[in-house]
């Protein structure tokens, strides 16, 4: 045997695998050959060092998450979550859905600003819960009454009565917060850095950078279409005889005028407040907490006050939509979703969240408020034959659909499916997502089928699974169409199955969209049986969805550019130890950067911006695994700190909102009902805490969400005295 | 040696109990993800490979005959999933220019951009570069220290494939590393 026949089972000796005999042979060989004998001390040494650098990817929580949810979701035929998210921005949802649950207790012991002793109790991250401050509340002590030996109880004079009881009776009340920004936020108090925070900087860049690619390639179309939209619906008023849908389409186009920057005043007449409503119901039952709650101790807060004005807006759009099917042009069905995208958050410009809210209103999981709302707009219309149980069931959504159909004829809103849209812009596949649309087009179009036209976005959902749509598509009888449907579905399962390679070769653009193509692919083959959603157009919200942040995109201010800057003099932040979180996020804008090719000058912004935002998210990893590990911060961390602030200013929405969620009640007779969501601006708390002897202190400060504020340090001697002038910072509470 | 909470684990689990299924596919989560890394040398592929060997384990627990251990059947469906993927990532990446191709790995990963060692910057690089075949046989080996027959399993490619794929990674990695070996060396 040559040396260099013996070369691999040096390795293999050095692995302890080889037979008596081999090993024999081989310890004979390195006895007499120097060549040999140094090949194994190499080859031992370049495995030492491969088991000592190789990286060890752990599965992140976030990742952890989303799998338990996919994994519910297989188990139980009832979905919980919708599984279906986008690649990019279904990351924020799931990450605030992390951010939002997992904050259930922490406990902070400072002991200086600089040196950070931090004992993290263990945060399981459940897939699906709710937060609730009241939740955190439970940790509330026994508050005597008017606050009665609660030191620097004073503090509490700002309060107006009701405030001022709830806080007596629950120890905890959280105010309306004013519309302030995270930058003022961090820029004026000594803030904790909490994963809502990096959601929200992370999130405004992602989502700047969708916008400004997408609308480079869509906005124009778009505002055509938005455009048409409106003097349809002008059209549709003039012509309605009935009066509350004459309300709704006024509604609905200045709604669409707010889109297009045309200025609208108020409406006066629709102010029906529903949260009213139910707040008169006061106590009962909350499926979150198992107990009786008093739901007139949340106060509706920030912009859902107004939000009743829209509600007969999106309800009517959400008629409108229903009412659309496929004999209607694309483009109308398109700004009817969109519209109602907008309808539903038409203020908060550029933040997807409302946008993606606005999707589950259509297609939501029962869990969702969404899925509540469309309950309770069916209801409107169709009446008490609409059953939650039977909104997955395809059946139950034919019924449905039949009804919505005849009461569209009765009620005269027919008359929608009877516009002349021949002249209207075409409302076509996104972008670049042109080769896909091209590819259903080649298969379905005229050339190859007789009597088709052109492919319909319905097309493009049969061929990519959902049962309904062919159903729909082929009830048409264009011959051949099965056969086509067949070969194009393969092929797009083909494109679709490796969504990120082939969109390496093309744009950003077709990158998001193939991917979702994807999922949706994937979805239906995990599907369990269980029929498709309801309504089940994903990919036609999608479309649309896009479409409407891009449109938003002309409403943001122009080239708004800021570089980040670095304030030394300022105290250093702390931050909220999830590494794991910060570094899913820095490398999703990275991996975002990467698939925008940067071939325009929009895209080449959006690029250097998202790197710019990963590199500050992976300080913050940093930063998050030194307090964990008890480490003081390195000077990567600190820089991550020091900028955060001015990260905000540039990246975050301009007026920051709580990320909680919603409360669903379920009366004894088994309704449900729910309360608004209760994210609002930046809250302000007042809560009772005892501190380790006992003693009772009135904390209070700005806040992200209620539950940042579970640090039972006591408070400084003159916290009563600053409480009562100024504003005490977070850094008064949690610093000793 | 048995490990009954283990044991009963799989066992609840196949009868349908997810949460039990979720606290045995967490205890081994981090070891998969591993397996997959090692055949894709890309963290979020990886993830995905995971999840859906996880997914998969799920389904097809009534398989699972008990025989070996959980981790080693779980693995195998995770190093299959990766395997597959890498495969589909090949013929994707067919028509594609190379430097692109290069410059995303390089860039790919959050945490690589982390790294302020350089030692272990250089050898991560190193293991990265390697043929996706000897990654994977060497990584198994030296970071999970399976055997040569678990490695064969879990790959599915024959004990002397493994051997010849672990011995010409690791020359490769030493003819990269040799400033760091020369260092090393007494």
């Amino acid at each position: 045997m040559t040396c260099e026949d013996m070369r691999p089972l040096v390795s293999a000796l050095a692995d302890g695998e080889l037979s008596g005999d081999e090993e024999k042979t081989v310890r004979e060989h390195l006895a007499s050959c120097e060549g040999c004998r140094s090949l194994e001390r190499e080859l031992r040494a370049t495995s030492a060092l491969v088991a000592k650098h190789a990286l060890r990817p752990e599965v992140d929580e976030l990742s952890w998450a989303r799998f338990e949810e996919a994994l519910a979701a297989e188990s139980s035929p009832r979905k919980i979550l919708s599984p279906w998210r986008r690649d990019v921005l279904g990351l924020v949802g799931a990450a605030a859905l992390v951010a939002v649950t997992a904050g259930l207790s922490l406990l902070l012991t400072i002991t200086s600003t600089d040196t950070i002793g931090v004992t993290w109790t263990p945060r399981h991250l459940p897939s699906l819960a709710y937060s609730d401050p009241i939740v955190n509340a439970a940790k509330v002590p026994t508050v005597p009454e008017n606050l009665e030996g609660v030191a620097n109880a004073g503090a509490a004079s700002v309060l107006n009565a009701a405030q001022r009881k709830a806080l007596e009776r629950d120890g905890l009340v959280q105010l309306p917060g004013t519309e302030r920004s995270l930058a003022a936020f961090y820029e004026q108090e000594h803030a904790l850095v909490t994963a809502d925070a990096a959601l929200l900087v992370w999130g405004g860049a992602v989502s700047r950078a969708t916008l400004e690619v997408e609308c480079e390639n869509v906005a124009p179309a778009l505002v055509a279409t938005l455009v048409h939209l409106e003097r349809e619906l002008r059209r549709f008023e003039e012509r309605s005889t009935s009066e509350s849908f004459t309300r709704g389409a006024r509604l609905a186009r200045r709604i669409v005028a707010v889109a297009l920057g045309h200025t609208v005043d108020r409406d006066p007449e629709s102010t029906q407040d529903v949260v009213k409503l139910r707040l008169q119901q006061g106590r009962s039952l909350s499926a979150v907490l198992g107990r009786e709650v008093d739901w007139t101790r949340f106060h509706t807060r920030g912009r859902l006050s107004e939000r009743p004005s829209y509600f007969k807006s999106v309800t009517w759009l959400s008629e409108a939509a229903l009412h659309l099917d496929a004999a209607h042009p694309d483009e109308l069905r398109a700004a009817t979703l969109i519209a109602l995208a907008l309808a539903r958050s038409p203020e908060a410009l550029g933040r997807f969240v409302d946008l993606e809210d606005a999707v589950s209103l259509i297609h939501g999981p029962q869990d969702d408020l969404g899925a509540l709302e469309v309950l309770e707009i069916l209801r409107n219309a169709l009446g008490p034959s609409v059953r939650p149980d039977l909104l997955g069931n395809d059946e139950a959504l034919a019924v449905l659909e039949k009804q919505a159909r005849l009461k569209a004829a009765a009620s005269r809103t027919g008359e929608v499916a009877t516009i002349d849209s021949s002249d209207a812009p075409r409302f076509r596949l996104m972008g670049a997502a042109r080769s896909l649309e091209d590819l259903v087009l080649s298969s379905l179009s005229g050339e190859r089928l007789k009597g088709r036209a052109r492919p319909t976005s319905l097309d493009l959902l049969a061929a990519i699974g959902s049962e309904p749509a062919r159903a729909v598509a082929s009830s048409e009888g264009t011959p051949g169409y099965a056969t086509a449907l067949d070969a194009l579905s393969k092929r797009l399962e083909d494109v679709t199955q490796v969504p990120r390679a082939v969109a390496r070769t093309g744009s950003g653009v077709e990158r998001s969209r193939l991917f979702a193509l994807a999922k949706l692919v994937e979805r239906r083959r995990s599907a369990t049986g269980a029929g498709p959603a309801f309504m089940e157009t994903q990919a036609y919200s999608d479309r649309a969805l896009l479409a409407a942040l891009a449109s938003l995109n002309t409403a943001l201010p122009g080239s708004e550019e800021g570089t980040l800057t670095t304030d030394p003099s300022a105290p250093l932040p702390l931050v909220e130890p999830l590494p794991g979180l910060y570094a899913r996020l820095a490398h999703g804008a990275r991996r975002l950067a990467l698939g925008l090719a940067a071939t325009t000058p929009n895209a080449r912004r959006a690029t250097e911006r998202l790197h710019r935002v990963s590199d500050l998210l992976s300080g913050l990893s940093l930063a998050a695994t030194e307090t964990l590990e008890g480490r003081g911060y390195t000077a990567e961390s600190r820089l991550a700190l020091q900028s955060f602030a001015s990260a905000a200013r540039i990246f975050a929405p301009k007026s920051a909102f709580t990320a909680e969620d919603v409360h669903v009640l379920v009366g004894a007779d088994g309704k449900r009902e729910w309360l608004e969501r209760t994210s609002g601006p930046l809250d302000r708390l007042y809560v009772v805490l005892a501190d380790e002897k006992g003693a009772l202190r009135l904390v209070s400060g700005p806040a992200l969400s209620a539950r940042e504020l579970v640090a039972p340090a006591p408070l400084t001697q003159d916290d009563a005295a600053r409480a009562a002038r100024s504003d005490p910072s977070w850094a008064s509470h949690i610093v000793r | 040696m048995k490990d009954e909470a283990e044991e009963l684990l799989v066992g609840r689990a196949r009868e349908g109990d997810t949460a039990a299924f979720s606290r045995l596919a967490e205890r081994h989560r981090d070891a998969l993800l591993r397996a997959a890394y090692a055949v894709l040398g890309n963290e979020a592929d990886a993830l995905d490979a995971t999840q859906e060997a996880l997914l998969r384990a799920h389904r097809h627990l009534a398989t699972y005959d008990g025989r070996a251990s959980f981790v080693t059947w779980a693995r195998k469906i995770a190093t299959n999933c990766a395997l597959n993927r890498l495969e589909q990532r090949k013929r994707d990446r067919a028509g594609e220019l190379p430097d692109g191709d290069a410059l995303s790995d390089r860039r790919e990963s959050a945490t690589a951009e982390l790294e302020r060692d350089e030692e272990r910057a250089i050898v991560r690089r190193a293991i990265d570069e390697l043929p996706p075949a000897q990654r994977a046989a060497v990584l198994l080996r030296d970071v999970e220290g399976l055997s040569y027959e678990e490695i064969s399993e879990a790959l599915g490619i024959p004990k002397g494939t493994v051997m010849s794929r672990i011995y010409y990674g690791r020359e490769t990695l030493k003819e990269k590393l040799s400033r760091l070996l020369a260092r090393s060396q007494p």
